[in-house]
């Protein structure tokens, strides 16, 4: 009986200047075997499928328990954590490439860093560094800190933006993922204080205006954080403030 | 002195800023797609439902959106100049999609593409449709009488150009509408955005059932 294996058809790219090129390594089949422990495989034995030596695919992974986000890929053309897919249930060739709305550092790795500068953008922190002590802050009831929480989990890990159509090369909007930031700062009592400036960040082009509504970002995110609600609040948070703005001031 | 400047009255500022000015057109693009294209689609749909009377009933019970007085400023304010501006700066937002609705196979992700898909055809069918009736009027003083209509609906070329562009219409706003409500934080959870969803699905049937009842209608003889 011929042995059980797995066939990854992985998208490779030398640097990020250079052109993209496939190449398929077929893994022999083990108990629990999951797509970043195949790149691991391959990493020790770089041998394609045709028995052509290559190099090594260069991959980015940390936490190995789907908490981390640092190996997000395209695996049969939908996003997801690498370390979470397991080889049992794959059936046929996996398709393994690296996600296509961030700058390609080398084969499956990208550089996630826009997603930190937009944090930075939007203020997404709530400052409480001060020269005296500013006391306890404002009590949050359990309810609302429970929902927060859901929001505290994302991990940055780029899914929402992979599959968002809104985000591409030729525009400038942001994602979902800092939109659900921007909610989260702003629904803590003290991080409400500062919430003109993350909703003023998310007034201009690339903010919350761009967003198209398909809300694949809450089918893909897996963390399960309920981002289109975070979307129609902010939203609705800014038009308040625009409003407010245009009469009051 | 910099502690005076942070009390003193902040100036007035002159002009908008680039944030401010892309802010304002996508509000005034989602705003003007339900007041006042959105509004005179229903208020369309309505005074051509006299059809289902008869053509005479229909001719006398719009006379009066012939006769208006400021005829040609109201329909350029409420009707060409938004219906112009939605158009153009549509376009110009679809420009910024990349539709992935093969890959990512769920409803509301088909929604979005088929927004897109039948706001151009929209946009065409509205062109079409205003240069061969009030366009045409103006251009050549020949009216858009029951006859006319009727010879058109006749046609299954103009009937099939009319039946896809009032579908389009049709689905582009109602989506349209369910999609206002959450740009605009009406419908903020899931709960709320699918009983709204389901509104304007149920709208969207009620309208396209109007909306071929007229066409066909038209076909009877006068």
């Amino acid at each position: 009986m011929a042995e059980r294996t797995t066939v990854l058809r992985i998208k490779r790219q030398e640097n990020p200047r250079s052109a993209t090129y496939w190449e398929e390594f077929e893994i022999p089949y083990k108990a629990n075997h999951n797509i970043i422990s195949m790149l691991m495989e391959i990493r020790r034995n770089p041998v394609t499928r045709e028995g052509k030596r290559t190099t090594a695919v260069v991959f980015d992974a940390n936490c190995l328990e789907e908490v981390c986000g640092s190996c997000t890929m395209v695996i049969n053309g939908r996003v997801r954590q690498a370390c979470s897919q397991l080889a049992e249930g794959l059936n046929g060739t996996v398709t393994v490439e690296p996600m296509s709305k961030f700058p390609v550092v080398r084969d499956l790795w990208v550089d996630r860093s826009k997603m930190f500068d937009y944090l930075k953008k939007a203020h997404s922190w709530i400052p409480i560094d001060g020269t005296y002590d500013l006391g306890p802050g404002p009590r949050v009831n359990p309810q609302e800190q429970q929902f927060a929480y859901l929001f505290s989990r994302c991990m940055t890990c780029g899914c929402c933006l992979e599959a968002c159509p809104q985000v591409n090369d030729h525009s400038k909007f942001m994602g979902p993922a800092i939109i659900g930031q921007v909610y989260l700062m702003g629904q803590h009592p003290t991080g409400a204080m500062h919430q003109d400036e993350r909703l003023q960040a998310l007034m201009g082009e690339g903010g919350i205006a761009d967003c198209g509504n398909a809300q694949n970002c809450v089918e893909v995110c897996p963390k399960s954080i309920p981002l289109t609600t975070a979307i129609g609040d902010v939203g609705g948070q800014v038009s308040r403030k625009w409003l407010r703005d245009l009469f009051a001031k | 002195m910099a502690e005076d400047a942070a009390l003193a009255t902040p100036a007035v500022s002159s002009g908008m800023t680039a944030d401010e000015r892309h802010w304002l057109l996508r509000r005034l693009h989602s705003l003007s797609g339900i007041v006042p294209i959105g509004g005179f689609l229903f208020f369309h749909l309505f005074e051509n439902a006299y059809v289902l009377h008869g053509g005479g009933a229909w001719w006398k019970e719009t006379e009066f959106t012939r006769t208006l007085p400021f005829q040609v400023a109201i329909e350029a304010l409420v009707l060409w100049i938004p219906i112009l501006f939605h158009a153009i700066y549509g376009l110009v937002i679809t420009a910024t999609s990349s539709p992935n609705v093969g890959a990512y196979t769920y409803s509301r992700n088909t929604g979005y593409t088929l927004q897109r898909i039948t706001g151009i055809l929209a946009f065409l069918f509205i062109g079409f449709h205003f240069f061969s009736t009030r366009g045409w009027y103006y251009a050549t003083g020949v009216e858009s009488t029951y006859a006319r209509m009727h010879s058109w609906m006749i046609d299954p070329v103009y009937l099939s150009i009319y039946l896809i562009g009032t579908l389009a219409c049709v689905y582009h706003l109602t989506n349209g509408i369910f999609t206002f409500t959450i740009t605009w934080g009406l419908a903020v959870g899931p709960s709320a955005q699918r009983l709204v969803n389901r509104a304007c699905v149920a709208l969207f049937v009620v309208l396209a059932v109007v909306s071929v009842a007229i066409l066909v209608a038209f076909r009877a003889p006068a």
